[in-house]
């Protein structure tokens, strides 16, 4: 799908409450794009509980549920049921597509429980987490998804574990489909969402958000910032289904040797959230830390991708 | 979608309701939060329709019209756009509007 070929309609709305450079609105923008009308949205207690502004207007132009943190997993499942039974009854003639759209607060940390529930049943909904790392919209506080060595308002010195990937814990679960996906990448998370459309069962894609006031750079740099994370090696990009994943977009160049993993300095210098890593003195442990994590996982996948490469030369190789 | 009041929406559908509506300007007309403005040199833009997919407001149109009346001027259009056929420039107040 070429940018050209989306289609034009705004599901969001000019003039919500959304911060200059949001992430969130980005993100909702390609969806909605990517899933249409006949969608029914459920928002977890998040930044987007805001940004869809105040009663009696909304910025969302879909049907929208808000919902309490805890709840994503179950108030789809009661949604899908009662969709199932709309179509059955034939008051529905099609069932809509029904999407929650959760931070990373509600589904890393609070959320999981009915998500995974919901997961377990494998309940026909597309559940997505716009990651921005933190729970902003109270303020910036720690979140399971907070990377290691990252600022926020409890972690002033920069956060000591390291970040749960809820991704791959949905991929445990045996789901139909589980993508990552990056704003600045629009073409490949649009194609994971028209994708994830046409699958049945729970569903899970996952987006990078970097908040401008969260992680402390200028809002013009939001995807600037996002490009950085996926060439770095700091967010990755792939889907799984039937029990494989493909890696995609900026990830997929890296492993296969068409674009150079950069150095993660550059994505931790650009935003204000990892300044302590630099000064007043360069914090050369921590950086090494992290860049040996991300350097290991790249030089692991590009071994097997060349492995790879050299098992299909063999198979393919003509009889003597 | 021009912005549609409440009750003129309950008159249409002939009852009161306690859900939200939804409207363009939820939160008024969000340009007024701008200090930069982005402007667009038309003639060096090649249409690659970089700068409507990422704009976060849904401000740009695909034929790359902005609306000022929203746009909140983060700068992104500006920052992205790989012609630079789009500057930030200081706002003068009330300059559109
Ligand atoms: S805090 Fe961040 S994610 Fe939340 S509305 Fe503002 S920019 Fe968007
Ligand atoms: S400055 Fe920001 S809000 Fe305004 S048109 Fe550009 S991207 Fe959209
Ligand atoms: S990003 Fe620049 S070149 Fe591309 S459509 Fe927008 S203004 Fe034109």
């Amino acid at each position: 799908m070429r940018l050209r070929d989306f289609p034009e309609e705004e599901l969001f709305l000019q003039g919500s409450a959304a911060c200059q450079g949001c992430p969130g609105s980005a993100a909702l923008r390609v969806a909605f794009k990517a899933l249409g009308r006949e969608t029914i949205l459920c928002v977890i207690a998040s930044c987007t509980s805001v940004l869809q502004s105040p009663f009696p207007v909304s910025a969302l132009n879909l049907p929208t549920l808000n919902m309490a943190f805890a709840t994503g997993g179950a108030t789809a499942s009661g949604l899908s049921a009662a969709a199932d039974r709309l179509v059955a009854s034939g008051a529905f003639k099609e069932k809509p597509t029904i999407l929650v759209w959760a931070g990373d607060g509600g589904t890393y940390d609070i959320g999981i429980q009915a998500l995974s529930g919901a997961a377990e049943r494998n309940t026909d909904f597309i559940y997505v987490c716009y990651n921005n790392e933190a729970y902003s919209n109270t303020g910036t506080q720690r979140s399971g998804a907070t990377p290691y060595a990252a600022w926020t308002t409890n972690t002033t010195k920069g956060k000591d574990e390291w970040r749960k990937d809820i991704a791959q814990i949905m991929v445990a679960h045996g789901v139909p489909y589980v993508a990552t996906a990056s704003l600045a990448y629009p073409t490949d998370m649009y194609r994971k969402f028209a994708k994830a459309k046409e699958i049945k069962g729970t569903r899970y894609i996952e987006i990078q958000a970097p908040c401008p006031p969260g992680w402390k750079f200028p809002s013009s740099h939001t995807i600037k910032v996002a490009r950085l994370a996926v060439q770095s090696g700091m967010w990755m990009l792939y889907e799984h289904e039937g029990g494989k994943t493909a890696y995609t977009a900026g990830t997929q160049r890296i492993i296969q040797g068409q674009s150079k993993l950069l150095p993660v300095e550059e994505y931790l210098q650009a935003q204000g959230r990892f300044r302590h890593l630099f000064s007043p003195e360069k914090d050369e442990m921590r950086i090494a830390e992290i860049q040996g994590r991300i350097s290991h996982i790249f030089d692991t996948l590009q071994f097997t991708h060349k492995m790879k490469e050299h098992i299909m030369d063999i198979e393919l190789a003509p009889p003597r | 979608m021009p912005k549609r009041k409440k009750k003129e929406i309950e008159e249409e559908i002939g009852f009161v309701t306690t859900l939200s509506v939804p409207s363009e300007g939820s939160v008024g007309l969000t340009g007024s939060w701008r200090i930069f403005i982005p402007v667009l040199d038309e003639g060096r833009c090649n249409k690659c329709l970089l700068c409507w997919i990422y704009c976060p407001e849904a401000c740009i149109t695909k034929d790359i019209v902005i609306n000022y009346d929203y746009c909140k001027g983060c700068g992104i259009c500006a920052e992205e756009c790989p012609s630079k056929a789009i500057a930030m420039r200081k706002e003068e107040k009330n300059e559109t509007g």
